[in-house]
């Protein structure tokens, strides 16, 4: 199975990191990662602006690089969303059916594909679970709280299954972080008041770690953290199992 | 004419055609006892319930409720014997109303009673404190097997009726006898 | 004023803010331990969707059953295309009867009409009989929640207008001690009302009859004392048969308020010996709307509000920050179709995050139609501020690796162009409460060149 791998534009320039830990832990799972050179972006950010037109550049460009794949992974339930559901119709052939037939979220990968539920490594840290809605109510990689019937988490599976590691219980576990791409800088004041509640829900579950399956909420959590001089670390759940592997 | 433009335009704009789902199947043996699931319901409804078990202890207990408000009857579907009529001008001062209730609905507490059962319909409102009597075995288990007993055709108004008046406007505090009744009993009739 | 400055003023009061996401959450939870309770609730909610699609689909066909069994019972049937025509309607009925007063139940049609000012102006005294609704109307407001129109208001705030309208005691804002005021308030006009008009929850073509919830048997109380009943009611509201409306009174109180069903659920099917009831189907846009491939299924609304109470950015905001009579997630997928230009920032008032479309008893893809939206906004070339900025260019960019890489220290790149920093390095509002991520050296592609490119 050629597995080839999808480094979202963020995680490339802003969270290196991220991309490394993905990769070294697909390999550490045994599988054959390759990551095809001059990748950029999946073209959401346009897309929830509106401009899904605007990015039949960006999405041919994803299409040609990814399409001899078997299958694709990437560390981000949101761009795996986009490239799942909101690809421009002129580009709907069969090499992006396969593509969109194929591609996973990180975490859903390992459960699903690798077929693997619970992974040898240790965390012994107090983690509250953000699971971004992209990857909950878009990829249902979750069952919501919305919805009736038995909860399951395929990140929060995997986490739970490290030893040492405490799962908080947070008051409203599913509830947004308040990114929404370009929502956090055009509703600005409502998206910060969100992510101040996500944190402060972390806080007084005495949770050390926000563990994230999207860089970019993260990213928002952290500017938060920072500036206010909180007590919380995020970290993506690739660098968590990653770390915890070693 | 309004109405031609409306159809006109709905048939110009109308999706598809859509199927109906098929009827729902619901499974029957949820609640271990439906009596038991009806009455626990009905209390978080803010009823209040009484378990009787004939049709003279029911007068009895309503004659002991009296005090000395008036008391309006129509149990003429159970042919008791009507014991006082007002005038329907006087309605609004009836403290106490009491109406056969026809069927229980065990998932939520409520009781379905429709014009026959009451003189007119303001009175199951209009009243401080109302009455229900409902025999055990109308109890039913949901709204599907409720509705399939209900013959909506053969009545002019019909009501569900669940607890006391009530609302939640103000700060969502929960506040009982907003508009209608600000008691509800319900006499159940083994 | 746009969304995102009315939700800034809403927000500079902390605790109030912290108050009403409390209230609304409060309300979702109690939504929550309801459809626990309820082992079928997603077969009911496909069910409930697929009745509303079917109904919609063959809504001439069922509408003219339904008008044709409505006069059968003695019902007087009305069609208006538009807000105008439905208040005009509503007026010649009063005037015909020479009734100066109306007495009435929570409606948000009547509010999408516009009619109480309509009617207030023609010199009739409208007397809004719901507890929340009466408030409202006294404060001369909106209301900013379609099943709780008061929410935004403290019971301090409600209290000294009580003071003031209705003479109660100074400082008690004992809700229970409001409530038992507004009631004795409202019982006079309730006793003499002569025209008591009523919304609808549905309609059922089969029996020719209709169905009206409410908690605080208002709308009963009005109309039963009342010689003539007005139901206005959105052609939308139509479901095919009796055994429909299990699925829907199952859902609808669960959804809006955490009930198992409402207080009284009234099925009005024949007027009352010696009275009349009247009907409004009222368009005003739905059957147009109903011609949108990618929006019609917003008609399916029950009017629950759920989506609303789950809702982060409403919850966080208010519902006048809408600036429409529905707000939240319905609103914003609503309003866009009457007027894009003006309600064109409403799809953007979303973060995307989907609970509403999770939530809504009758499955509407909520969050799919607010991104659907987002295009037309853009295709209609409302989108202000992208003229102002270089985000076409983010497209050409991203679909070219050479510009890409080009870019040379590409994490200033990304900060001047990629979307979230767009804006913050023109007006700095990501950073004005966030700090920004620490650069790295380099990027992931760089490292995995100089680390493991095996060519
Ligand atoms: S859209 Fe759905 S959740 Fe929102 S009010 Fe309508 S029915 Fe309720």
């Amino acid at each position: 199975m050629k597995v080839g791998l999808f480094i979202p534009c963020y995680i490339d320039q802003l969270y290196p990191c991220v991309g490394i830990s993905t990769l070294q832990l697909l390999e550490k799972l045994g599988v054959d990662v390759e990551v095809p050179q001059n990748q950029t972006c999946c073209g959401q950010p346009l897309a929830n602006s509106g401009l899904q037109k605007e990015t039949i550049g960006i999405s041919r460009h994803f299409i040609n690089l990814f399409s001899n794949c078997d299958t694709i992974v990437s560390p981000s339930g949101s761009c795996v969303l986009q490239i799942k559901e909101h690809v421009p119709k002129e580009l709907h052939d069969e090499k992006y059916s396969h593509i969109k037939n194929n591609i996973y979220e990180l975490t859903e990968f390992i459960t699903d594909i690798l077929k693997i539920d619970e992974l040898d490594g240790q965390f012994p840290y107090r983690v509250g679970l953000l699971q971004s809605c992209h990857s909950l109510r878009g990829l249902r990689n979750g069952k919501s709280s919305e919805l009736a019937g038995k909860r399951f988490s395929k990140s929060g599976q995997l986490l739970s299954s490290l030893k040492d590691i405490k799962l908080v219980d947070l008051d409203r576990p599913d509830e947004c972080c308040g990114f929404g791409g370009t929502f956090s800088v055009f509703e600005e004041a409502v998206s910060v008041q969100m992510g101040v509640d996500k944190i402060k829900d972390h806080l007084s579950h005495d949770a050390e770690i926000i563990a994230g399956t999207d860089m970019s909420c993260l990213m928002h959590l952290e500017g938060l953290i920072n500036r206010n001089r909180q007590l919380l670390k995020v970290m993506h759940i690739a660098e968590i199992l990653n770390t915890a592997m070693t | 004419m309004s109405r031609e433009s409306i159809l006109k335009s709905i048939i110009a704009n109308k999706p598809a055609k859509i199927g109906l789902p098929k009827p729902i199947e619901i499974s029957n043996n949820e609640y271990r006892d439906l009596t038991e699931k009806f009455i626990d319901m009905a209390k978080s409804a803010g009823s209040e319930i009484v378990e009787i078990d004939s049709m003279e202890k029911v007068m009895e207990w309503i004659i002991r409720q009296k005090s000395d408000g008036k008391v309006v009857f129509d149990l003429t579907q159970e042919s008791v014997p009507t014991q006082q009529f007002l005038s329907i001008h006087d309605f609004s001062n009836s403290d106490i109303v009491v109406l056969r209730g026809q069927m229980g609905v065990a998932e939520n507490g409520a009781v379905w009673i429709d014009e026959h059962d009451m003189l007119i319909r303001k009175l199951p409102f209009i009243t401080s404190h109302l009455v229900l009597v409902l025999k055990k075995n109308k109890i039913l288990k949901d709204m599907h097997q409720v509705y399939n007993q209900i013959d909506l055709k053969n009545t002019g108004f019909g009501v569900f009726i669940a607890g006391p008046s009530k609302t939640a406007d103000i700060e969502q505090s929960l506040v009982i006898g907003a508009h209608g009744p600000i008691r509800h009993t319900i006499l159940l009739l083994s | 004023m746009k969304h995102s400055q009315a939700a800034k003023v809403f927000l500079k009061n902390a605790p109030r803010t912290q108050w009403h996401d409390k209230a609304l959450w409060f309300a979702r939870e109690k939504r929550d331990i309801q459809k626990n309770q309820v082992t079928e609730w997603e077969t009911l909610r496909d069910h409930a969707s697929q009745i509303k699609e079917h109904a919609l689909s063959n809504l001439d066909d069922y509408l003219m059953e339904f008008e044709q069994n409505a006069i059968g019972n003695g019902i007087v049937v009305h069609w208006a295309s538009d807000a105008e025509e439905h208040n005009r309607i509503v007026f010649n009925i009063l005037q015909k009867a020479g009734v100066r007063k109306l007495v009435k139940s929570k409606s948000m049609l009547t509010e999408e009409c516009r009619m109480n000012p309509y009617l207030e102006n023609k010199g009739i005294e409208v007397i809004e009989s719901d507890l929340g609704e009466r408030i409202i109307q006294l404060d001369k407001q909106e209301p900013s929640h379609i099943v709780m129109p008061a929410i935004h208001m403290k019971k301090e705030e409600i209290g000294k207008l009580f003071e003031k309208e209705l003479h109660t005691e100074t400082g008690n804002n004992d809700p229970q001690y409001l409530t038992a005021a507004a009631r004795s308030h409202l019982r006079k006009h309730f006793l003499s009302a002569e025209v008591a008009l009523t919304g609808v929850n549905f309609a059922i073509a089969e029996t020719g009859g209709f169905v009206v919830c409410t908690n605080e048997g208002n709308a009963d109380m009005g109309v039963h004392h009342a010689r003539i009943h007005i139901a206005s009611m959105g052609i939308e509201k139509l479901i095919p048969k009796k055994e429909h409306l299990a699925v829907f009174i199952r859902l609808l109180a669960r959804s809006a308020t955490g009930q198992p069903i409402t207080n009284y659920t009234s099925h009005f099917q024949k007027p009352e010996k010696g009275k009349e009831i009247h009907i409004i189907l009222v368009d005003n846009g739905r059957s147009e709307h109903l011609g949108e491939e990618k929006f019609w299924r917003a008609l399916k609304c029950i009017r629950c509000g759920a989506c609303m109470n789950t809702c982060p950015v409403y919850r966080r905001s208010g519902g006048h920050s809408y600036g429409y009579t529905i707000p939240g997630p319905i609103g914003s997928i609503l309003t866009p179709k009457i007027d894009l230009k003006q309600f064109a920032d409403l799809p953007f008032a979303s973060s995307l995050c989907g609970s509403c479309s999770d939530v809504c008893p009758v499955k509407i893809d909520i969050h799919e139609q607010l991104y659907q939206w987002r295009q037309e906004v853009y295709e209609h070339g409302h989108l202000s501020w992208i003229k102002k900025t270089g985000f076409r260019v983010v497209g050409k960019i991203l679909a070219s690796p050479r510009l890409y890489g080009l870019t040379g220290t590409i994490a200033r790149f990304f900060l001047i162009y990629a979307p979230g920093f767009l804006v913050y390095n023109r007006m700095n509002t990501w950073g004005k409460s966030r700090d920004i991520p620490t650069l790295p050296r380099q990027s992931f592609q760089e490292w995995y060149k100089e680390n493991r490119n095996k060519s």
